[in-house]
């Protein structure tokens, strides 16, 4: 699958945000969500203050998931122009800017990926697991984490986690597929990953310290 | 979808590893549910972490395409759904009300003439906006719709001193005679509107005094009159 077969991630993790919004614990309003309250009053200067903050977090995500550079792209570009569309009906008091274009992201990449495949997986469902399984992308992503300081705590807490939850949650966050593809993925009965998907985030709710 | 099988099925959400059709279900059941909310909440910033592990650079040329294009680009109003508490249909009425109200203000201010090209699309956004929310409310309100003696059906959506009511199959009237609507109060009863007598179909907005207890209709004159002159065609009471 083209989607696993991108391994220059590994060179991408220069462009780090020094600040890191998510990781702030609850000091109020960040700089990114005032420029984005701004950016909703049609201020264009404000948004660019928004695009220069998270444009790295943003096309390092949907990179991460579409894989394809050019299409890392274009949804990228889809994602800020929708969220300049969408800026009035951003709401801090409901989680910040950061989160909210997280999401809004991570949304876009998995549609993405996923109608860009169901036209050749359709074909290759029927065929043994070879392309699919064996792949959990997890190793991938803890080198890169281990790269940064900041994400030290999460590489812990992903440690923290089995083998199951781990490897579930990567393959459902990071990759795209559905739980119950990554049932699929994984021989695993279909409830139980669904389970392991929540107790996995719960257990890294509780290591990382998050707040909602 | 049951609470226990909703509850498992957050993780997945959080991650969004639901298909389509699970993840609209999920959804729904999530407005209606204050605990799943705030788990929801709390693994979705998780997955924000999780997202933050991975950021890469992209190229200088998608900023300069990005803010081209937002130039451009019609910002959304604001939601109107976001005044609507959970699951309540009253509530609901309210905010179908609420933005009809504030459409009809907005577009009656009259400051067509000094708005910037973005403000312009947000105008002709918020005016297709009135035209869903109307088109909304009256099929809303045709649900409870009562049937007037001689023909044609009234319907009346009534929250916190606003109604919006919705006449429709109405029999063509001679040509010097109106439908005309009335708000009844224990004081008597008030014009509130004039509806022509071969337009068939039409709804209004009303803003009612706290003590209307029911809309009424009649058959009047042409232009109107100052109190009903004939019998009540159709009534529909007021929450009270």
């Amino acid at each position: 699958m083209q989607r696993r077969t991108d391994d220059d991630d590994g060179r991408a993790l220069r462009a780090v945000a020094d600040h890191d919004p998510t990781l702030d614990a609850g000091n109020g309003t960040s700089s990114v969500d005032s420029a984005l309250l701004r950016a909703g009053r049609g201020d264009t200067r404000a948004f660019a203050v928004v695009y220069d903050q998270l444009a790295a977090r943003v096309y390092g995500l949907v990179r991460r998931v579409v894989r394809d550079p050019a299409q890392a792209e274009e949804v990228t570009q889809e994602v800020f122009v929708e969220v300049w569309r969408q800026a009035n009906r951003f709401d801090p008091a409901r989680g910040n800017a950061t989160g909210w274009i997280c999401t809004l992201a991570h949304r876009r990449a998995v549609d993405r990926v996923r109608s860009a495949q169901a036209a050749t997986d359709r074909e290759r469902r029927a065929g043994p697991m070879d392309a699919r399984g064996g792949e959990t992308g997890y190793d991938e992503v803890v080198e890169q984490v281990e790269l940064r300081m900041e994400y030290e705590r999460l590489r812990r807490c992903l440690h923290g986690l089995t083998d199951l939850q781990r490897e579930s949650i990567s393959l459902a966050y990071y990759s795209g597929y559905t739980y119950r593809e990554v049932a699929e993925m994984l021989s695993t009965p279909v409830p139980t990953v669904k389970t392991r998907m929540r107790d996995g985030l719960i257990r890294l709710r509780d290591c990382l310290g998050v707040t909602a | 979808m049951t609470s226990p099988e909703a509850h498992t099925l957050i993780g997945a959400y959080a991650l969004d590893a639901l298909d389509d059709a699970e993840r609209a279900r999920l959804e729904s059941h999530l407005a209606a549910c204050p605990e799943c909310a705030t788990e929801l909440r709390e693994l979705r910033a998780v997955a924000t972490t999780m997202g933050g592990a991975v950021p890469r650079t992209p190229p200088a040329s998608l900023r300069a395409a990005v803010l081209r294009e937002i130039e451009t680009t019609p910002q959304l109003p604001p939601r109107l759904a976001d005044r609507r508490s959970r699951g309540q249909r009253r509530a609901t009425f309210a905010a179908i009300a609420s933005g009809v109200a504030a459409v009809v203000a907005f577009v009656a201010l009259g400051v067509v003439g000094t708005l910037t090209i973005n403000q312009r699309h947000q105008l002709a956004d918020v005016r297709a906006q009135a035209a869903d929310l109307e088109a909304v409310a009256s099929e809303v309100a045709a649900r409870s719709a009562q049937p007037m003696a001689g023909g044609g059906r009234l319907a009346v959506v009534a929250v916190a001193g606003r109604a919006f009511v919705d006449i429709r199959d109405l029999p063509d009237l001679p040509a010097n005679r109106v439908y005309q609507l009335w708000a009844a109060s224990a004081k008597g009863v008030e014009s509130a509107g004039i509806v022509g007598g071969n337009v068939g179909r039409a709804h209004r907005l009303l803003a009612l005094g706290k003590e209307a207890t029911a809309v009424k209709v009649t058959v009047e004159p042409a232009g109107g009159s100052k109190q009903p002159t004939s019998a009540v065609i159709g009534s529909a009471p007021l929450p009270g």
